[in-house]
């Protein structure tokens, strides 16, 4: 942990708000650690997966509208009927929403999201950013949230009910407890681990958009040069 | 008469069908086609051990580890994540990461095999890459919805290997090159390989406690 502050000199390129960034992150690492968590078993104690999965199906149902524009917004016939599709059967024969019923019959599940859309029209994401409470972001993909915010069901509602974003929270922080605590005990360092795991992340979401875009068939891969080996050397030890 | 119509019309049918189904083969490139049986033979073996009722855990995540161990190409796989790096360490410094790197990779994955319930895993697509590398696309569907697996294969020495998986667009090789790339630059490429040995410690305690 001393070591951890000590080495906020120099910021590598794909990270200059570092300095800023390693705080918040602890931060949140310890909302997560002494809140979010606990509340997060508690509620899986009362709670069977059944139900949980459920939950998730209908708070994914209803964020609809901002995953509707975003595909109208990036000129996508096929995802932008396939949403309207998807919503119209699993808010009615999936109960509103409480299960999906679309994705057996064939109706594909796509996350598209407001900050995809702006990648897809050419904006860069800008530095890798982490928000208090809300994580890994960048610029591009913050005021895309706003967005997703904005084009909430639930931030319409007459009374605002702060209570369904938290439980949508805590509900998919029970239903990934596996996957994050297994990160947090197999990767070297948790912060790049997340900071990596999130640039790649996004910048494939986007680029899947754009290489489809082009044609079906042309999905050229981001980085090639990662799989170029070294020219082969003796170890330094080794040479004369 | 009747009878007749139909029997044609199934005939027709079905050798529209084959004929798409050569024309769909037809653009795959050989390479792609044997990438493709690869990874499935490999899935297939996977849940094959996985469904075996008369395994216990701990001989299923041996067997599993087994086929791993043999499927992917691990020194290639430790010489893409260190990039740069490798030139700069001694050959006693690329034993032991590779051995660590091993160790910890396998420790991880046996991990996820407790979690494993009744996923389906289907083949969706490939793509032939630089290098004449393939890249095998898979969707593993479960309750909770679907995961995007992709495999990076590469012909190594007459034979398949896995040399990357890339989960939700996040390659494995990318993500714990970022992780090695800082760990060597603040402390040190031995720092690291000391890093994958603790680790490695925390999880057989944590199995075995």
């Amino acid at each position: 942990v001393v070591v951890a502050f000590g080495c906020a000199g120099s910021a590598p390129p794909e990270d200059p708000w570092q300095a800023v960034n390693k705080p918040v992150f602890r931060f949140n690492e310890g909302v997560d650690r002494f809140v979010l968590r606990p509340v997060s078993q508690g509620w899986e104690f009362v709670t069977f997966q059944g139900l949980r999965e459920s939950v998730d199906h209908f708070f994914f149902n209803l964020a609809f509208p901002s995953r509707f524009v975003s595909s109208v917004g990036q000129a996508d016939a096929t995802k932008a009927s396939t949403e309207v599709g998807r919503f119209l059967v699993n808010s009615t024969v999936g109960l509103a929403g409480l299960f999906d019923v679309a994705t057996p019959l064939g109706f594909a599940r796509y996350d598209e999201d407001v900050g995809q859309m702006f990648g897809a029209w050419g904006i860069p994401p800008g530095p890798y950013w982490v928000l208090p409470l809300l994580g890994p972001s960048n610029p591009r993909d913050a005021v895309g949230f706003v967005g997703d915010m904005l084009l909430s069901p639930l931030f319409w509602l007459p009374v605002p009910i702060y209570g369904a974003g938290v439980l949508n929270v805590v509900n998919q922080r029970a239903l990934y407890d596996d996957q994050i605590e297994n990160a947090r005990r197999t990767a070297l360092d948790y912060y790049v681990f997340v900071r990596d795991a999130f640039m790649q992340n996004r910048e494939a979401a986007v680029q899947d958009r754009a290489a489809r875009s082009r044609s079906p068939l042309s999905g050229a891969p981001a980085s090639d040069d990662l799989y170029d080996l070294p020219d082969e050397e003796t170890p330094p030890d080794a040479t004369p | 008469m009747r009878r007749l119509d139909l029997a044609l019309a199934t005939v027709s049918v079905a050798v529209a069908l084959a004929g798409a189904a050569a024309l769909a083969q037809a653009s795959l490139t050989p390479a792609e086609a044997e990438a493709r049986r690869f990874v499935e033979e490999t899935i297939d073996s996977v849940l094959g051990v996985l469904h075996d009722t008369g395994l216990s855990l701990e001989e299923k995540k041996q067997r599993v580890e087994s086929i791993a161990y043999e499927r992917f190409d691990f020194p290639l796989i430790c010489r893409l994540v260190l990039a740069r790096n490798w030139n700069q360490m001694s050959e006693q410094q690329r034993n032991d990461f590779v051995e660590a790197f091993k160790k910890h990779l396998s420790a991880t994955y046996r991990d996820t095999l407790d979690d494993f319930k009744d996923e389906k895993i289907t083949v969706q697509g490939s793509r032939p890459e630089a290098k004449g590398d393939v890249t095998v696309m898979t969707l593993v569907r479960s309750s909770t919805g679907d995961t995007k697996v992709d495999y990076r294969l590469r012909k190594v020495d007459a034979a398949w290997q896995g040399i990357d998986v890339i989960i939700e667009g996040v390659s494995l090789v990318q993500n714990f090159r970022s992780q090695a790339q800082e760990i060597i630059s603040a402390e040190g490429a031995d720092a690291l390989i000391q890093k994958l040995r603790d680790k490695q410690i925390d999880l057989d305690t944590r199995k075995s406690g």
